[in-house]
Order: structure tokens, then sequence, then C-alpha cells
């Protein structure tokens, strides 16, 4: 059933103290002015606003410990979003995006460079803030600082590599897929449960929740952009074709030779044209329902292990982020 | 000795950097500023194995700032400057955690914080900071080979 209640209200998470912690990270820095280029420009990025799905994850995974929602676990959740952000600094930058949530992207409002230097800053004082805390944190800057940001590296310079070749077997998209969205999640939850001090076989079971949930998100986003119209989506059908991205849908599609020869003759000069016939082509073969089975058993996984967890009353809330995942057309 | 090291260095990098980033390390310009960090190294007792480490994370601190100071004007080449850059300040953690050098990253941290900061308020005059921090590092976590009865010299470099 639809709930009109946002996801951090039916899982009684406080969005209010994350984006006071937020800020915070910013106005307790005793090296920066207020009136500092990155003061200004980090807070009106907090402000916003955003789904905050990464902060509700680790709080939902500090749920299955022994001690819930502790000031680590706030602390990491907040860490988790600012990593999110200045990541989405550099993304900006890398897709050439005019926009991010309605305003003009950072490096619109100031310069490539700047935006730059403002993603830095963010990134090193996550690695300040964590280096500051005594004891297992360190396991906390490992995993988050170590693990999840060279990995979205390297998922983006798969992407890059990959540009407008389209003969990529499927092992690489699944790789390509976790780096750049699964394991943030997998690492929210895991994070999570462990600043909550839950048994390892349960932080585990987190972990894959995360994971599992990550590919389908993604997955589906990617049937997503052939499926919605160019009102919808506010950019044309089909838009990480024509960027020179090839996506599951495109790929199961290539399962027909006749799509395949096609798909494998565009490039960056093809015309508007042949990447509306190539979209035709895909969207009418069955790959997007292919794609979207493929999403669902991502999702059946994840439902199952809430199922594993069912002696944790948290299990509910896992529950709830899967609704929340299954809902969303969007 | 210091050449030497600096080659060994690069080895190690190039073997632990992931192929599929197509970076390659290069000291260029930043050649002078890593061979006295060598000469510090080699002057302190301490494993060869951990002069490589600690010479590679400066390494890759200095091309990382590098990266994103010389971006390149175009839109369409720009990308992969700031990947670059991203990805040797990850790897740096990465590195540095594998190597058993996480007191090096907490000591280093803020110092790593302030570049950023100049840089994004437009100065460029940091990386001596850098390089002082890392030599007093290296100087309360080992002890010197030799007495000396000069000191080293002060490091002061433009940026290029």
């Amino acid at each position: 059933m639809l709930s009109s209640l946002s996801l951090a209200d039916q899982l009684h998470v406080s969005l209010k103290r994350i984006n006071r912690d937020l800020e915070r990270i910013v106005t307790y820095d005793e090296d920066l002015t207020s009136r500092s280029v990155i003061t200004r420009n980090v807070i009106e990025l907090v402000r916003a606003g955003g789904k905050r799905l990464r902060p509700i994850m680790v709080i939902v995974g500090s749920r299955f410990g022994s001690d819930p929602e502790n000031n680590n676990v706030y602390r990491l959740a907040s860490v988790c979003e600012f990593i999110h952000a200045a990541s989405l600094i550099h993304d900006d930058i890398l897709d050439q995006a005019d926009t991010r949530r309605g305003q003009p992207a950072l490096h619109k409002k100031t310069d490539p460079k700047t935006a730059v230097f403002i993603g830095n800053y963010m990134m090193c004082r996550v690695v300040e803030l964590l280096t500051e805390q005594k004891g297992n944190l360190e396991d906390y800057v490992k995993d988050l600082t170590a693990v999840t940001t060279t990995q979205l590296c390297l998922g983006e310079y798969q992407q890059m590599d990959q540009r407008y070749k389209f003969d990529v077997p499927l092992e690489q998209y699944w790789e390509k897929t976790r780096n750049k969205t699964a394991l943030l999640m997998a690492t929210a939850l895991q994070l999570g449960a462990q600043a909550g001090l839950a048994d390892d076989a349960v932080i585990e079971l987190l972990h894959e929740f995360g994971d599992q949930l990550g590919m389908a998100f993604q997955v589906r986003d990617d049937v997503l952009d052939y499926m919605q119209s160019a009102d919808t989506l506010g950019k044309p059908a089909g838009a990480d074709l024509r960027n020179g991205q090839v996506t599951l849908p495109a790929m199961l599609a290539m399962e027909d030779p006749y799509i395949r020869k096609k798909l494998l003759q565009l490039g960056a000069d093809s015309t508007v044209e042949q990447f509306d016939e190539a979209v035709g082509l895909i969207r009418d073969s069955g790959a997007l329902g292919l794609a979207l089975d493929q999403s669902q058993h991502f999702m059946n996984r994840a439902w199952s292990i809430t199922e594993q967890l069912a002696s944790y009353p948290a299990h509910r809330d896992l529950q709830t982020l899967w609704r929340y995942f299954e809902e969303r057309t969007y | 000795m210091n050449r030497q090291l600096l080659q060994e260095t690069n080895q190690l990098l190039m073997q632990e950097l992931p192929a599929q980033t197509g970076i390659h390390l290069n000291a260029g310009a930043d050649e002078p500023i890593l061979l006295d960090m060598a000469e510090v190294l080699v002057g302190y007792d301490m494993e060869q194995q951990d002069r490589r480490v600690l010479l590679g994370c400066y390494w890759l601190l200095l091309q990382s700032i590098r990266s994103h100071d010389h971006l390149p004007t175009h839109p369409d080449h720009v990308g992969r400057g700031v990947l670059d850059g991203d990805f040797l300040q990850s790897f740096y953690l990465q590195f540095a955690l594998r190597h058993g050098f996480v007191d090096l990253i907490a000591d280093l941290a803020k110092t790593m914080k302030l570049v950023q900061i100049r840089r994004a308020e437009g100065s460029r005059t940091i990386e001596t900071q850098l390089h002082q921090r890392l030599c007093r590092f290296v100087s309360k976590r080992y002890l010197r080979r030799y007495k000396s009865t000069q000191r080293f010299k002060q490091v002061t470099y433009d940026v290029i």
C-alpha cells in the first residue's frame, strides 16, 4: 500500500537532526570563516534537500544492534550523506549537468575548479572528523573513505571507458552498477549496524540487503530511462544510450542480431534519428520486461533477507525501505 | 640512492594502481620535491618498504592536487582530470591503510583539508605545509640514522 508519509516519517527518522548535523560539519569547522566560498555553498547544498536515503539506511542498520541510534550512528549517518553530496558535485562536472535539485549545479554557480575543490574539501573534512575519533572508528574510516570513494571512481572509469562501446559483457555492467550505486547503500547499512553493535552475521546480511536493493534500484533506473517520456524525465528517452552508455535493456535487446547490428553502428557522431530508431527497437524488443524481471530478482532476494532477520523488530524497517524502492516510479 | 627510492616507489604504486584507471604516475615537475622527501626518508632508520610507502603517499597526494589544479578548460575533457584527481586522493587512503599507515592519514587529514580550502579560495601556496607535516610525522615515528649537524633545508616551492 502506498503511504503518504515520507520515508523518514515512516521510519521515525529525524531528518531535522540529520540536516542539522550536516550543517554542523561545516559550521563547526574552525578552519572556515562564515564568508568562505565553501561555507556558503555547502550550506546551500545541504538546504537544497534530498531524499537522505543513505543516512536513513545507516540509522535503520543500527537498529539491529544492542546500542541503536547512538551518537556515533548519527555522526556516521551525516558523514555518509556528506560523502554522497561531495560525489554529486563531481558527478555534475563529469556529466556536464547544468542543474541539481532545481538549482544551478555548483560548478555553474562557481566554476569547475572551485567546485572540484569544494567537493574535495567535503571529502577531506570527513576524513578529518573520522580520524579524530578513537577506538574502532578506524574500521569505519576503512569502509567509508577507502572502499566507497575508490569504487565510485572505478565505476566512473568503467563508464568513461565504455562510452559508445556497446559490445561489453554483462559482467562489466554488473560490476559498474555495483561500484556506482549498490556499494554505498550496502556500506550505509553495514556501518549503521556496526556502530549499533550488531552481530557480524547480521551485519553481513544487511550489507547484502543494501547491495541487492541498490542493484535493483539501478536496473530499474536504467529501464525507466527508456520507458518514460521526455516530459517526465526532463531529457529524451534513452538518454543513457545517446550519451554512449550501454545499460541492461540495450544489452538484452542486443541478443537479437538485427538490433545488435544496429546498435553497434552507433557512435558519437550518429544522428538523433539513428538514436531514436535504436531506442524504439529496444523498447519494442521485450528487453525492458526482461530487465525488470532481473530487477525483481534482486528485490526478491532482498525481501528474503528481511525474512531471515524476522526475529529483529527492525526487520519491518527494512521492509519499509523495500516497499519504498518497490513503489518508486521515478 | 634517492633516485633509486623514487623508482622503487613508482614501481610499487604502478603495481597497485588498478590498470583500468589508465593513470601513469609521472614525477614531472614535482621530481625535486619528491627527491627532497626521499632524502629525508633515507635519513631515518626504517624499513625500505616504509620509505616506499611514505614516499608513495606523498606522490599520490601531490599528483591528485596537480590533476585538479590543471583541469583542461574544454568541458568535454575536464571530466578525466576531475576523476583522476578524485581517484588518486581516495587511492592514497587505500594505499596508506593497506600498508598500515592509518596514523599517517590522521596526521595529514587537517593539512589536506587546508590544501582544499586554500585552493577553493584561490590560493595555491600550501604544499610546503604538506611537506613539513610529513617530515614531522617521520621524525615522530622513526629515529634518525645518524646525527646530523646540518639541518634539512627548508623547502619552499613555487607551484607550477
